[in-house]
């Protein structure tokens, strides 16, 4: 899925910028990785998926029983803002930055809210 | 009337480690460069969210897992999702026999870790080719 570059492009573009956040092996997670499952338990957590089958919300609540702080789903910013569904699954182009950068606009404010609450 | 089979191609989804990245470039290699209508993408976060239609595919269709790192994740997620592994391609022993292609990192490859993923690529391009014709040997 293309949306799911998005994800992954504008979350580990957040990690390179802040030290307050990292991310979680999603797949090792998911595979019964009890490390990551229990970082997930001890910290807030937000979800980034890609597409509408929202599998890393459900897999968050499935296999490591935490309910995310916050879900941000890219195919629903493609579509509230009107952005165009990126064309690639393996590489950001020029007309596709508008929406990483949308992308991380909402992460970063999910980030302070969820910082704010637990504060 | 049958349909024909396609290989599902399962790469790392994580983003914790340049291995996975290789993984991940390795298979959209093959898919849209080396055998673009002879294969399709998997997603293994949709296989363990239960979402019918990838779960089913895994089950009816040859799946080539292409690990990132040694967790293996990958080949374990399919394999709970009972999708059927026909062929496994681990990007950390293709890396030992290629020391020299150090990717620079998890989000940039670099013309030596793009290099790595090529030979992946092509590992499991080769790879498509036994399984399908394997698989049609089966069907006749």
């Amino acid at each position: 899925m293309s949306e799911g570059m998005i994800s992954r492009v504008a979350t580990r573009r957040i990690l390179e910028e802040r030290d307050d956040v990292v991310t979680i092996c999603l797949p090792l997670f998911l595979a019964g990785g009890q490390e990551e499952r229990d970082f997930a338990k001890e910290n807030p957590c937000i979800t980034v998926d890609g597409c509408s089958k929202m599998c890393a919300l459900k897999g968050v609540k499935m296999y490591g029983k935490v309910q995310p702080k916050s879900s941000i789903v890219i195919s629903e910013i493609i579509q509230k803002d009107k952005h165009l569904k990126p064309k690639s699954k393996s590489k950001i182009e020029s007309e596709d930055e508008k929406l990483v950068h949308e992308t991380m606009r909402i992460i970063k404010k999910q980030i302070e809210k969820v910082k704010e609450r637990e504060e | 009337m049958s349909m024909e089979k396609k290989v599902a191609v399962a790469v790392c989804t994580g983003m914790d480690q340049p291995l996975a990245t290789v993984s991940r470039y390795a298979g959209y290699y093959v898919l849209e460069k080396l055998r673009p209508d002879k294969t399709v993408l998997l997603c293994t976060p949709a296989l363990i969210g239960g979402v019918k239609e990838d779960v089913t595919f895994a089950k009816e269709n040859p799946v080539l897992v292409i690990n990132g790192c040694r967790e293996r994740c990958c080949e374990k997620i399919v394999n709970e999702a009972k999708g059927q592994i026909k062929a496994i391609i681990n990007v950390d022993d293709v890396f030992k026999e290629h020391k020299d292609l150090q990717p620079e990192s998890r989000a940039k490859l670099g013309p030596k870790g793009m290099k790595l993923a090529e030979i992946v690529g092509e590992l499991a391009a080769k790879k498509v080719d036994e399984i399908l014709a394997e698989v049609n040997n089966s069907g006749r």
